[in-house]
């Protein structure tokens, strides 16, 4: 019991639950626009709320969406035009049920927890494409086809990434898996963890894997038909896709909330983690231009697939020979 | 279980009054075009419908095939505790016949002359 509250529900309330996915979202939106300008040198968000750097600016935006007109083509079954992008929302919160943020901070404790928040993580897809195929569009239609092809590149990397830390692991707990880090997973199998950030941004389609919803080839992609509040929760979808995806790496590679065994400094150590890892992918937006499908799936097969090998391999060598 | 069910009817619940809310308080003022699908500034023509891609459906076995090996990997590697030899050779394997198989067929699936 914690404030009066149990611990599961105090997680599901608001960490990792659904203040820090509210949360999170307004801050990495934030701060990708703030980064990128930065690197851009521009200012980026300034005059909304200007004393704090224009952090509200996202708030703004908003409460600007929430007032725009709701349109719901004629030409789409409108129940399932409406509906899609919420559950693809709530089923991107879906893997963050599983991760612990803290000691006893966890909304579903699990044995498997880890396992099952890579499997329901492996299971988004399918949600967007039904979004895209409910929306009817030539440029959605485009765009889920480019969805499928790009899980089709970092799917199987990405699982062998994360085999190779429940070898070194020898468990899927999200509690067990942090005890046993001694020395940090990205330390102990480096090679797993760029295979896991690489898949990361290829799943959250963070540049150079923006090809889904590449604006100058396809508008928005599966985005493309909505508007007003639909749009908030389709497009603010994938940053919560981000959030469960650097969550779990922070609990599998960095320690999660260790050094510390108190659960506020515990889960103050899985933000600041979490943020460490959250940045780099924002950044990339700035830096790399995009791919084209040819070309990740290439990458997905050849390079990415031969790390995620080595990474398994170097587990399994680190376990035989007792060092993990 | 209790919270678990509680994060997602939250959750779901302020999505929708968000949706509701949207649709309740935004001015109105339909009409035929904005309901129209969106074609780039054009009126819409023919069918959404398009032929698939066809040199990518190999990937598409790929990772069926591929993703499965995986899966069974992590079950076996959770249920023997991370170590064992015959983890080890399942993995030596398992890993070696899909590293065989893409060498084998990468440069056929990358080929972009085969797009036509």
């Amino acid at each position: 019991m914690i404030v009066g509250l149990p611990s599961d529900v105090l997680a599901a309330l608001i960490f990792p639950g659904i203040a820090g996915i509210l949360g999170f979202l307004v801050v990495a939106i934030w701060a990708e626009r703030k980064l990128v300008a930065r690197v851009q040198w521009r200012y980026g968000p300034l005059y909304v709320s200007k004393p704090l750097g224009g952090f509200l600016q996202p708030i703004a935006d908003l409460i600007k969406l929430v007032f725009s007109e709701l349109v719901l083509p004629r030409h789409t079954n409108r129940l399932l035009f409406a509906l899609t992008p919420l559950l693809l929302f709530v089923a991107e919160a879906v893997p963050v049920v599983f991760i612990a943020v803290a000691p006893g901070l966890v909304i579903f404790h699990h044995s498997y927890g880890l396992a099952l928040a890579v499997v329901t993580w492996l299971l988004i897809p399918v949600f967007l494409v039904g979004m895209a195929w409910a929306e009817a569009d030539k440029f959605t239609y485009i765009g889920a086809v480019r969805e499928i092809l790009l899980t089709a590149a970092y799917e199987v990397p990405l699982l062998l990434s994360v085999l190779a830390m429940f070898i070194l692991y020898g468990t899927a707990d999200p509690y067990a898996v942090v005890e046993r880090q001694s020395l940090w997973g990205i330390l102990l199998n480096p090679l797993a963890f760029l295979a896991f950030y690489i898949s990361l941004a290829m799943s959250t389609t963070r540049f150079p894997f923006e090809i889904p919803e590449a604006e100058p080839e396809v508008v928005l992609g599966p985005y493309t038909e909505y508007g007003s509040t639909l749009f908030i929760l389709s497009f603010g979808a994938n940053y919560v896709k981000m959030y469960a995806g650097v969550l779990l790496g922070a609990v599998l590679f960095l320690g999660g909330w260790s050094p510390f065994g108190d659960l506020l400094l515990g889960a103050l150590a899985v933000v600041a983690k979490t943020a460490l890892l959250t940045v780099p992918l924002l950044l990339l937006r700035a830096i790399y231009p995009r791919y084209r499908i040819d070309q990740a799936l290439r990458l997905g097969w050849s390079k990415l697939l031969a790390l995620a090998v080595a990474a398994v391999a170097l587990s399994a060598a680190l376990k035989a020979a007792g060092v993990a | 279980m209790t919270a678990l069910l509680l994060f997602l009817a939250l959750l779901f619940a302020a999505l929708a009054a968000l949706v509701y809310v949207g649709y309740r308080l935004a001015p109105k003022k339909p009409s035929e075009v904005k309901e129209r699908r969106f074609e780039a500034g054009n009126p819409p023509y023919g069918e959404v419908k398009r032929r698939l891609v066809a040199q990518y459906v190999g990937y598409i076995y790929l990772v069926t095939a591929a993703e499965a090996v995986a899966g069974l990997l992590i079950v076996y590697a959770l249920l023997s505790g991370g170590a064992s030899p015959g983890l080890f050779a399942a993995l030596a394997l398992s890993l070696a016949v899909v590293a065989a198989f893409v060498a084998a067929y990468l440069r056929v699936l990358g080929d972009i002359k085969r797009w036509s």
